[in-house]
């Protein structure tokens, strides 16, 4: 239901503006405008904001290291909300108690060992790398420098290019030395050559290498790698430290959402319009909370003004829709699209049959519709604030499964059930004028709805112009479908025409006339309205093939393998991975498809969309639910 | 071999080859996008990939064209059916629709998907408008399909 929202003002004495606007936040119920738009920078926003930098810090580096958990659930979590639950009293007497600042202490000095260790042990390794590189290569950083007699070398040269430099040397080099891997190697040769060497070592472009160990690079290599053990060992220590503190992540998490909510009152406490005496504060409220408001000023004061007022110049009123029930689900379908305007219909509860019918007739198998409601059932039971979504995906299994029951298949397989209706695979035309029979029944009921809120809002040409045109446009064809007769042909167009003429916005009778005219053009539009709707015969199909696809691959798995325990149980796997794929991305296609259809097909008929859904202001957490 | 054969299988190939190609270039270049994404963000991953996969109807599509031409063939019977020449080019026309449309819509979609796994950036909870922009080209992909279904319905082997 779209519920119609008010602007309202209040004004109380000046002394009450703290406890006020605290019992506001408390309800939730009313969207605060602001007169002025300049940002308030004032010492308790300050303070605030420090204290919320900094158990920000905690709860993200405590999240950060959060146990790991499996790939899967992962995924999952990152679709859902998991809030923490606390009374809003325990976070109050949270933020009051000094318990927090030991934690943050504690996790900025473990973060500051924890980053030197990383940067330690990164270090480390790359100087392994380095060194493990020059294993067998008997030089160190003090005997390069002591010998008197002779220089050295320790370089890197390209593949396969080092025994032509050997051999090019000869005699001239003292000692030649090849490290393990294929392109490192040292030379010693006698002072006064080097200019011998130096044009060899060039000519085989080989590079020179900086010497920074002190002890060969075997006994090197042993020592970092101990090294790196230690730092290892020490980072599992502070690892340990941080898992003692994780049990603190959901309070760091509630006092996050604590500082914001006060920085938030202290924000617009500001901006209250004020005299000596009183302030003064707008917003909007739904209709039905303005008792519920008067309660809660009353709980402060009982010296207040509450009245509506005039919204501004130029300012819509937001939207605020409540649904209960089944129809919350079918509001995430709705919520995809956007908020209705303030003026129109909620379409959730009016695409809600079209929408799972549409669903269903993209999935049609009984399997299927039977796994979608058994895996909805079991992540409603395994997950906590899923039902909304979950209940929309029972409800269009149940479809799917009296889709599938009309089209006799099972898991891809057919049946050839005598309670078959249709055979989309054999006589596809049949599905396909049934689909867009359904589709020219929800266009004709968009167009209903859409001439009943014309009427509503007063807008009678509308109604019976454009919207009744197309209705007894569709109306005769469909009788001059059935019947054959060609007079309802006649009916229709001149019907379309004639009613877009007598309502026509224009004066003057030309301009009506080519009105009338216009609206003939607008049958393209509705045929390929309704030719939309083919969609669902073909993802039908697909989903229906690639089920069939995954049965044939498990014959042939069985057939492959001679031995009949195996062939069985690889058919098996086949099975239950494809069919599972399948589901999933049928079930995809469909929700996308039966959704697109809503918006573009359907909603045109009745509704712009684009309005701005309510934002109240109140205890509203990033990560905690205030329970009471 | 007989040229209708030939060409039969021709089209399965085709059917197969090019949307998956499609999907597979869209997929990259959305895969790239999304791990941008994710690098930052990693709790935005689910809805990345999502996003990702969008393109890949496409070549499951071409997929399922390829199997429905070779079980019409007679191919998985173990007894393949004699196809003649006129035949066979009828289901290499047929096979056309996904194939060519499958192969550019997929990429063309891969595009959307990219921008919208961008768009995750700035406001992830408005991955279902991103989705639902990226599936308005897959549309055609449909169409395509059920024409290629259609018409391989018609052909009589």
């Amino acid at each position: 239901m779209n519920l119609s929202t008010t602007k309202i003002e209040i004004i109380a004495p000046q002394e009450e503006s703290e406890r006020l606007i605290e019992e506001l936040q408390k309800a939730g119920i009313m969207e605060i405008t602001h007169t002025s738009h300049e940002e308030v920078e004032d010492e308790k926003v300050r303070k605030w904001e420090a204290r919320r930098a900094k158990v920000d810090f905690v709860r993200s580096f405590l999240s950060r290291n959060l146990p790991k958990e499996s790939f899967v659930k992962n995924l999952i979590n990152s679709f859902i909300f998991h809030p923490y639950n606390f009374s809003y009293k325990e976070i109050q007497e949270m933020a009051g108690s000094s318990e927090i600042d030991a934690v943050i202490r504690e996790c900025a000095s473990t973060e500051e060992r924890m980053n030197k260790l990383a940067g330690e042990r990164m270090k480390l390794r790359e100087e392994l790398h380095i060194l493990e590189k020059f294993k067998n290569i008997p030089v160190t950083k003090e005997s390069k420098n002591s010998l008197q007699n002779f220089s050295v070398f320790v370089g890197v040269i390209k593949k396969g290019k080092r025994e032509d430099l050997i051999s090019e040397l000869g005699n001239e080099v003292f000692s030649f030395s090849c490290g393990e891997k294929e392109k490192v190697f040292s030379l010693i040769y006698p002072k006064g050559k080097e200019e011998f060497f130096q044009e060899k070592i060039q000519k085989y472009e080989a590079k020179q290498e900086e010497v920074f160990w002190n002890d060969l690079p075997e006994r090197e290599i042993e020592k970092t790698q101990e090294k790196i053990e230690k730092v290892v060992r020490e980072e599992e220590k502070e690892k340990k430290r941080v898992e003692d503190l994780i049990s603190y992540l959901p309070k760091v998490a509630a006092l996050v959402d604590f500082y914001e909510w006060e920085i938030d009152k202290s924000r617009r406490l500001e901006r209250f319009e004020k005299t000596r005496k009183f302030f003064r504060v707008t917003g909007w409220i739904g209709e039905n909370d303005i008792k519920l408001l008067r309660r809660v000023i009353k709980r402060v004061t009982n010296v207040f003004l509450l009245q509506k007022t005039n919204s501004e110049e130029g300012e819509n009123p937001p939207v605020l829709l409540k649904n209960n029930g089944i129809m919350k689900s079918f509001g995430i379908v709705s919520g995809v699209y956007g908020a209705p305007k303030s003026d129109e219909p909620d379409p959730a509860p009016l695409l809600a049959p079209f929408f799972v019918f549409a669903f269903g007739v993209a999935l049609s198998d009984i399997g299927y519709g039977i796994m979608l409601i058994g895996i909805s059932l079991l992540m409603k039971k395994l997950y906590k604030g899923v039902d909304n979504f979950f209940n929309l995906f029972i409800v269009g299994g149940i479809f799917t499964l009296f889709a599938g029951l009309t089209m006799g298949t099972f898991f891809g397989t057919d049946l050839n059930a005598p309670f078959r209706l249709f055979d989309p695979s054999a006589n596809p035309m049949e599905v396909l004028i049934l689909v867009s029979i359904f589709g020219a029944i929800q266009i004709f009921c968009g167009l209903l709805i859409g001439a009943a809120w014309d009427i509503k809002q007063g807008d009678k040409r509308r109604a019976f112009g454009e919207k009744g045109g197309f209705m007894v446009f569709l109306l005769s064809m469909a009788v001059f479908l059935i019947s054959g007769m060609q007079i309802f042909l006649f009916v229709a167009l001149g019907g379309l025409v004639l009613l877009n003429v007598i309502f026509s916005k224009e004066k003057k009778p030309l301009l009506r006339i080519s009105s009338g005219a216009g609206a003939l053009y607008n049958i393209v539009g509705y045929f390929s309205d309704v030719l939309s709707y083919s969609r669902l015969l073909a993802l039908g199909l697909a989903t229906g093939i690639i089920a069939m696809v995954v049965n044939v691959v498990a014959g042939i798995a069985m057939e492959m393998v001679p031995v009949a325990g195996i062939g069985i149980l690889i058919a098996g796997v086949v099975l239950v991975v494809g069919h599972t794929f399948n589901l999933m991305i049928s079930t995809l296609g469909s929700f996308i498809h039966s959704a697109r259809l809503q918006f573009v097909e359907f909603f045109s008929k009745f509704m712009e969309g684009g309005g701005k859904t309510m934002k109240p202001f109140s205890k509203q957490g990033r990560f905690v639910e205030i329970i009471h | 071999m007989e040229l209708g054969i030939i060409l039969a299988i021709a089209g399965a190939v085709i059917a197969l080859s090019l949307p998956c190609i499609g999907s597979a270039f869209a997929l990259s270049g959305a895969g790239q996008a999304a791990t941008g994404l994710v690098s930052e963000e990693p709790e935005k991953f689910g809805k990345a990939l999502l996003l990702q996969v969008l393109p890949g109807t496409q070549g499951i599509y071409g997929f399922l064209t390829a199997i429905l031409i070779m079980q019409e063939i007679g191919m998985f019977g173990g007894q393949i059916a004699n196809v003649s020449t006129s035949t066979g080019w009828q289901i290499l026309l047929a096979a056309l629709p996904i194939a060519l449309v499958g192969l550019m819509s997929s990429i063309f979609q891969g595009r959307v998907s990219v921008t919208g796994i961008a768009m995750l950036g700035r406001r992830a909870e408005e991955a279902g408008k991103a989705i639902i922009l990226s599936a308005m080209v897959e549309t055609y992909a449909v169409i395509a399909l059920l024409l290629t279904i259609l018409l391989l319905n018609i052909i009589e082997v």
